[in-house]
């Protein structure tokens, strides 16, 4: 932070939004007051829901005029002048000029059908009146100065043919055109690789010292704050529940919902309930599964991806392994196939059958041994049944000898079991519940017929921090009672090392590294996994 | 892209064999024949009128002598019904006609049916949306067979303005009633498309975006909206125009027009077989050709699809 000027850029007084829906008035800001000064980093931090996102769409006026409805005494002065219901022409001279955005999903928030080179000359063209052909030599540059390579090339290329990140760095390319004085970034790095994360912030980091502009950073992710800000607002419900310079407020929280976030990072490590002695549960030997990208005019396949390349697996029963590795390293990819969700080449066994190429129905005894709980707990609930039936469905395929009254009792039991109140679950529906809820759900689903083996995959990904730890004990609790074992699959090394006896990490397809948990986090071995766990670490360091 | 384009239309050729071998055998099975009458004839007068068509010849000879002289002759052979007139000849007098007023409704529906999409989204919950969506339901319960004699009743017996029948070698007042006949239930339906495409794209992230960074609403409706919604809208064009070409078979038989249609419903109910093949055929022909333009189109427009 420098000293040049310390006059506010942004002052935010008693600011009040609520939606006005069919279901009534939303109150998602409750008067919330903070400033931002000249090159200054504000982070504003909340889980989902907290109304972080709508503070900084309601700076940049983008809220749907017809439901948004402002507090009376709401003030957002940007440079000494009120943008709340400013006209839309004082406003289109403001944002993308002297206020910018840059949003959580780069690959839908560039437009998908013009090249990116368009979609930065545009913006420079609009507000600083240049021609084509300068714009486009700026544009060049931009790219250059975000690291795109090639970017004389590059420019009549379109958003798919770029990774993540690098859209990301489009985006703050785009969003830095014209040197604004605010830079509003929502969650920038959420949808990104933690290795990538890194990179991104710390190009962030080098333009805002070049620029001398101000951040407000809005994340959910206390070690990113931490990394990169100077100060910070905690909200929660709306409201602003605690605010300081951002090592005071993590160093010694006041408010309690402070510590309960600081406290949810997973921590510890699992032990080992497994013996060296048991036959494995689950084994793979040399997995591959290809998938086409190339066919001739008769069908036939010429060009494969192949998503795993020979990969070998043990589990033992009561065994955690956890497999880790960026997007697109193929650990899903294996984690389906070894429960034949998708076709792969290899031997695969499980508990003693082999399991690869069996028939659906041969099969289907052994499924209720194998049981699945996946990342969207929104996606994978049936929106038209109910929670009793859901849960229950297993049954009647598995036990149908069971009767009403003994399903509707176990289905009860298996909802304690994962802290759900039956009587007011079993009638209602998925969208009813929270997050965090849900994927308790879907474990009660899972384990309703106690199965040996649950492959998790991505299961606390979608979910707050502070759900994710409650999740996670529910896990370890439910797996030393049934002494199952767990399949894994986690970007998240934090978790990962909270639940795993062994680790194995990826890489386009094959594991680079395996090891106990200790090992593999306290001395990795190659250079691969070194960064990822540097990447993760260094942002969630403040737990300890 | 040739090859792309090769391709497509190398493949419509086992299509279109299909079609031909289909419509060819459920003739045949159909029980009577083109010179089936109430006035039985002797029956060497049949056996001789069949040998002239080469009826009395096996089905597969028959149909390989048909396929044969089409792909060779471009012979679609000559009518059963009408003396001494070739299907070629029918073809050539009907095609034109058709393809005026279903072109002219083609180019209408998508028109009309476009520019109301995208106001209606634009102005979205406001009167002129309610008034879009009323349109386009209202019109859509309205299909050709009902738009025509309320066309007729109206602009014909009560204002007088525009004749109700008639092709006047294609004059326009002979064209407007049959094309807004035929345009608008497909108007309707390409204009509530275009709504929910338009609505769904500009709730998207990167139009956010584009208001982020300061653009003008025109810009943004013009630059960054229009071509994403309408890209869904070219999927249906290919059923549309087929839909409109069908549809010409009930224009033509309550505005008189003369198009294809007319012949396609007498060769049918007269077994009049070269030519009710004839027409199915181009019918057919056409079909593919444009559904094969949409879908070239369409991988042209959307930068995902390499060619």
């Amino acid at each position: 932070m420098s000293n040049i000027k310390n006059d506010k850029i942004l002052e935010v007084k008693n600011l009040s939004v609520s939606f006005f829906t069919e279901a009534g008035e939303i109150k998602a800001v409750r008067n919330i007051s903070f400033d931002i000064k000249r090159n200054e980093t504000l982070a504003i931090v909340g889980e989902s829901g907290s109304g972080k996102s709508v503070t900084s769409m309601a700076i940049m006026q983008l809220l749907p005029d017809k439901i948004t409805v402002y507090g009376e005494k709401s003030s957002v002065l940007f440079e000494g002048q009120e943008m709340l219901h400013a006209k839309e022409s004082f406003l289109s001279t403001q944002r993308g000029n002297r206020v910018a955005m840059i949003f959580q999903e780069p690959m839908t928030s560039l437009n998908p059908y013009l090249t990116i080179g368009l979609q930065i000359i545009e913006v420079l063209v609009l507000h600083k009146n240049m021609s084509k052909s300068n714009a486009k030599k700026r544009t060049i540059e931009l790219l250059e100065l975000v690291g795109i390579k090639d970017a004389a090339q590059r420019i009549k290329t379109y958003p798919h043919e770029f990774s993540g990140g690098q859209l990301q760095r489009i985006m703050i390319a785009m969003a830095l055109a014209n040197e604004p004085d605010l830079l509003i970034a929502d969650e920038p790095t959420t949808a990104l690789d933690v290795t990538i994360q890194a990179e991104v912030l710390d190009l962030l980091k080098s333009l805002q010292e070049k620029m001398h502009m101000s951040i407000l950073f809005i994340t959910h992710d206390l070690g990113v704050a931490k990394h990169f800000c100077d100060n910070v607002c905690v909200m929660k419900e709306g409201e602003i529940v605690e605010s300081g310079k951002i090592d005071d407020v993590f160093t010694a929280p006041k408010h309690a919902y402070t510590k309960q976030l600081l406290d949810s990072i997973p921590r510890g490590m699992k032990t080992d309930l497994s013996s060296a002695n048991d036959d494995n549960l689950v084994l793979g030997e040399d997995i591959w599964v290809r998938y086409p990208i190339k066919t001739n005019m008769f069908g036939r396949v010429t060009k494969t991806f192949d998503a795993v390349k020979g990969v070998s697996i043990q589990i033992k029963p009561g065994q955690t392994i956890g497999i880790v590795g960026e997007s697109g390293s193929g650990k899903s990819t294996l984690g389906r196939a070894l429960v034949q969700l998708i076709d792969a080449e290899g031997t695969i066994e499980f508990d003693g059958n082999n399991i690869n190429g069996m028939s659906v129905d041969n099969l289907r005894p052994l499924r209720a041994d194998m049981q699945i709980v996946f990342q969207d707990p929104y996606g994978s609930l049936s929106p038209r049944l109910t929670v009793g039936e859901i849960v229950s469905e297993s049954l009647y395929v598995h036990r149908p000898e069971m009767n009403k009254k003994q399903r509707l009792k176990r289905v009860e039991e298996v909802l304690r079991e994962v802290e759900i109140d039956p009587h007011l679950a079993i009638n209602r529906y998925p969208h009813e519940f929270s997050g965090g809820q849900r994927q308790r759900i879907a474990i009660a689903r899972a384990i309703i017929l106690e199965p040996k083996f649950i492959l998790l995959d991505e299961p606390t990904s979608a979910l707050d921090r502070s759900v994710q730890v409650t999740v996670i004990e529910l896990l370890r609790k439910i797996q030393k009672k049934y002494s199952i074992s767990y399949l894994f699959i986690s970007h998240d090394l934090a978790v990962v090392k909270a639940m795993s006896d062994f680790v194995l990490v990826m890489k386009d397809g094959v594991i680079v590294e395996q090891g106990t948990a200790t090992e593999i986090f306290e001395n990795p071995q190659t250079e691969y996994c070194r960064t990822l766990i540097d990447a993760a670490f260094e942002l969630t360091e403040i737990a300890s | 892209m040739l090859k792309f384009i090769i391709v497509r239309f190398l493949s419509s050729i086992p299509t279109l064999l299909l079609l031909i071998i289909v419509s060819f055998v459920l003739m045949h099975l159909a029980p009577g024949g083109p010179f089936t009458s109430e006035k039985e004839l002797p029956p060497e007068v049949l056996a001789n009128i069949n040998a002239k068509y080469g009826l009395d010849k096996s089905w597969p000879e028959q149909l390989w002598n048909y396929i044969t002289s089409i792909i060779f002759h471009f012979d679609f052979g000559p009518s059963f019904k009408y003396k001494d007139i070739s299907v070629n000849d029918i073809i050539a007098q009907g095609f034109p006609i058709t393809m005026t007023y279903g072109l002219w409704s083609f180019f209408v529906a998508t028109t009309v049916g476009i520019a109301l999409g995208i106001t209606a989204a634009v102005k979205h919950n406001t009167w002129i949306d309610y008034f879009a969506v009323g349109v386009s339901i209202g019109a859509q319960v309205l299909p050709n067979f009902i738009m025509a004699p309320i066309l007729i009743i109206i602009f014909t017996l009560w204002l007088d303005l525009l004749p109700g029948g008639g092709w006047n070698n294609g004059a326009w007042q002979n064209i407007i009633l049959p094309v807004i006949a035929l345009s608008t239930s497909f108007m309707a339906s390409i204009a509530r498309l275009t709504r929910g495409s338009m609505l769904e794209v500009l709730n998207s992230n990167f139009i956010r975006t584009a208001k982020a960074k300061g653009l003008p609403a025109r810009t943004i409706i013009f630059r960054h909206a229009i071509k994403p919604a309408l890209l869904p809208i070219m999927s249906y064009l290919g059923p549309a125009f087929v839909g409109m070409i069908s549809g010409s078979v009930v224009i033509d038989i309550y505005f008189s027009t003369g198009g294809m249609g007319q012949f396609f419903v007498e060769a049918a109910l007269s077994r009049d077989y070269s030519l009710l093949m004839g027409v199915t055929i181009l019918f057919g022909v056409l079909t593919i050709i444009f559904s094969a333009v949409v879908d070239i189109l369409y991988a042209w427009l959307d930068p995902k699809i390499k060619l």
